[in-house]
């Protein structure tokens, strides 16, 4: 795959000549009216009642695919943007949360993503790695003052952040953190040593954490104000 | 009045291409509930159209399936995992206790008896034989003939790495993200801690030797039950030898991981020098009749792949016959 490394917003990593394949379950989300989705809704729902197992499959080959590629805009890594919404969907059947969804899966599914996207960044601003601690901080979809807008400010600083390094050290981050390549074959890839990828990824994650904690501060101060 | 939200406003502002006024407007319009759903609907509509990669969905639905018939819901309770099997249920209790308590005690002791095997994965040369590879963090060992490394199976690269040896390596060892500290164990009472550096370890029954050739390593030595640390700058040879104190000089690096490229460089070197190198790397044991003989000192750099080249390259270089039978050597004038 080729990583275009002087993207500025995130539409141009999509590598060209992917087809965008459409979902199997006979359900489209790309309708040009509303009504297709609200039917999708309520035939899952319908569903749920039915079967809970069929209902959460159901949502599953609706959403997966949407929720991994928004997470990814903020972890930037795909492989820890699919396991943090497998770990929604675990929960969402592990503590039936399906049974009290008031409003749509769709938006239910989508909030508990983006708080776990946020509350992992915020972890990271620690240091701290696994997605595990990014859980154990989640209150409930609807508990969050945050407004809706901020995660949309996150991830576009995430962008701004990544499109501030420079072009070699973005290509071997990329690389890295999104394809998920170790740093011995990214090496071998753009013939530099091991030594100079791993500075180059230490260089990205310092810039990324040094520049999200100034957000968060702004962040923080907006959220105390407006109450 | 608030002008109304569109699709296409929605999309830009997804993509980072609104103004702030426009933000505003969003956050404004984005309070009312029945918004957020739409919001949410254009989310997944955008996410649908822009996609950054392709998920692959069937897999990670498979695994979900299966979490799910793991925990079955019984009276809306979701059941925990059940690992224990339902077929001993007629048998007394502690004959399963019995059977798994035995089974734990046979365990426990193969594993203690294979704990090397199971614990640390085996780098072995044999005489004659050198051999380079790569360890899981990218670093590179060669191993000089009749040595051992040992590289633990777990948790090498985790938190530290650890690896024990036996013998004569040479470590190009890489620095991680994280820092980590690279340390090599030896049963000479020498251990050698770097972050990221070039360096040679020695470590046979004669006593330990650790030589820098880049950067910086800390040298932890243990004489008379003391224990003590030195740091190397490149070109430092650190000796130990029984029970002394260890010594540090400067030294001509390549002298002494010429074995790297099959070469030997010796300078001022004592044959007894050469006749424990020949031990340690050939396995030969030399014999020397003449006292003049042995009190000799050699100079001079050559390659050999194997103990018989050396052997006649020595024979040539000092102008003496030597004659092998199996792994005995005579040096004779």
């Amino acid at each position: 795959m080729q990583v275009n490394s002087t993207s500025e917003n995130p539409e141009q990593n999509v590598p060209q000549g992917w087809s965008r394949e459409r979902f199997d379950a006979g359900l489209s989300l790309s309708a040009a009216s509303g009504t297709s989705e609200v039917d999708a809704e309520l035939f899952i729902r319908k569903a749920f009642d039915e079967d809970p197992q069929k209902g959460c499959e159901l949502l599953f080959r609706l959403y997966y695919r949407v929720l991994c590629t928004h997470a990814v805009r903020f972890v930037y890594s795909r492989d820890m943007a699919e396991d943090l919404v497998a770990d929604v969907f675990y929960t969402f059947w592990n503590t039936q949360a399906f049974r009290s969804v008031r409003l749509s899966y769709r938006s239910y599914l989508f909030r508990s993503v983006r708080n776990r996207a946020y509350n992992y960044l915020l972890n990271e601003l620690k240091k701290n790695d696994s997605l595990e601690s990014a859980t154990q901080h989640e209150t409930p979809p609807s508990d969050r003052p945050e407004p809706i807008m901020h995660f949309e400010e996150l991830y576009h600083k995430v962008d701004e952040l990544v499109a501030t390094l420079p072009p070699q050290c973005q290509k071997v981050f990329l690389m890295n953190r999104f394809e998920g390549k170790k740093s011995r074959v990214i090496a071998d890839e753009l013939h530099l040593s091991v030594r100079t990828v791993e500075g180059h990824i230490a260089k990205a994650l310092a810039t990324l954490r040094n520049g999200l904690k100034d957000h968060w501060v702004e962040l923080v101060l907006l959220v105390c104000f407006s109450f | 009045m608030i002008p109304s939200v569109t699709k296409n406003l929605l999309f830009d502002h997804f993509a980072g291409r609104t103004t702030p006024l426009q933000k505003r407007l969003i956050e404004e319009w984005s309070r009312d509930e029945a918004n957020q759903e739409t919001f949410y609907q254009w989310l997944a509509e955008w996410e649908q159209q822009a996609p950054l990669y392709l998920p692959e969905t069937d897999h990670a639905l498979h695994r979900y399936r299966q979490h799910m018939e793991n925990r079955p819901v019984v009276d809306g309770v979701v059941q925990q995992p059940d690992q224990s099997g339902h077929t001993t249920r007629n048998r007394p209790f502690w004959t399963r206790w019995l059977v798994a308590a035995s089974a734990l005690i046979l365990l426990g002791l193969t594993g203690w008896l294979y704990r090397k095997t199971l614990l640390y994965e085996s780098y072995r040369t044999d005489f004659g034989e050198t051999r380079m590879f790569e360890l899981a963090d990218g670093s590179r060992v060669t191993l000089n003939a009749n040595s051992l490394l040992q590289v633990p199976r777990i948790g090498f690269g985790n938190y530290s790495r650890e690896v024990l040896l036996q013998g004569e390596a040479y470590f190009s060892v890489v620095h991680t993200v994280d820092d980590q500290k690279f340390i090599v164990k030896t049963d000479k009472g020498v251990d050698v801690v770097v972050l990221g550096t070039e360096f040679s370890v020695y470590a046979r029954s004669r006593g330990a030797k650790v030589l820098l050739n880049k950067g910086k390593v800390q040298v932890r030595y243990e004489v008379e039950k003391k224990t003590g640390q030195v740091f190397l700058k490149p070109g430092d040879l650190l000796t130990i030898e029984g029970q002394r104190r260890p010594n540090v000089r400067t030294v001509i690096a390549r002298k002494y991981a010429a074995w790297k490229d099959h070469r030997f460089l010796f300078e001022n070197t004592k044959i007894s020098e050469l006749i424990e190198m020949l031990a340690d790397i050939y396995g030969l044991k030399v014999e020397i009749k003449s006292e003049k003989l042995a009190n000799r000192t050699l100079d001079g750099s050559f390659q050999a792949k194997n103990a018989d080249e050396f052997l006649s390259v020595i024979a040539e270089l000092l102008q003496i016959t030597v004659h092998r039978q199996g792994h005995t050597v005579l040096f004779q004038e």
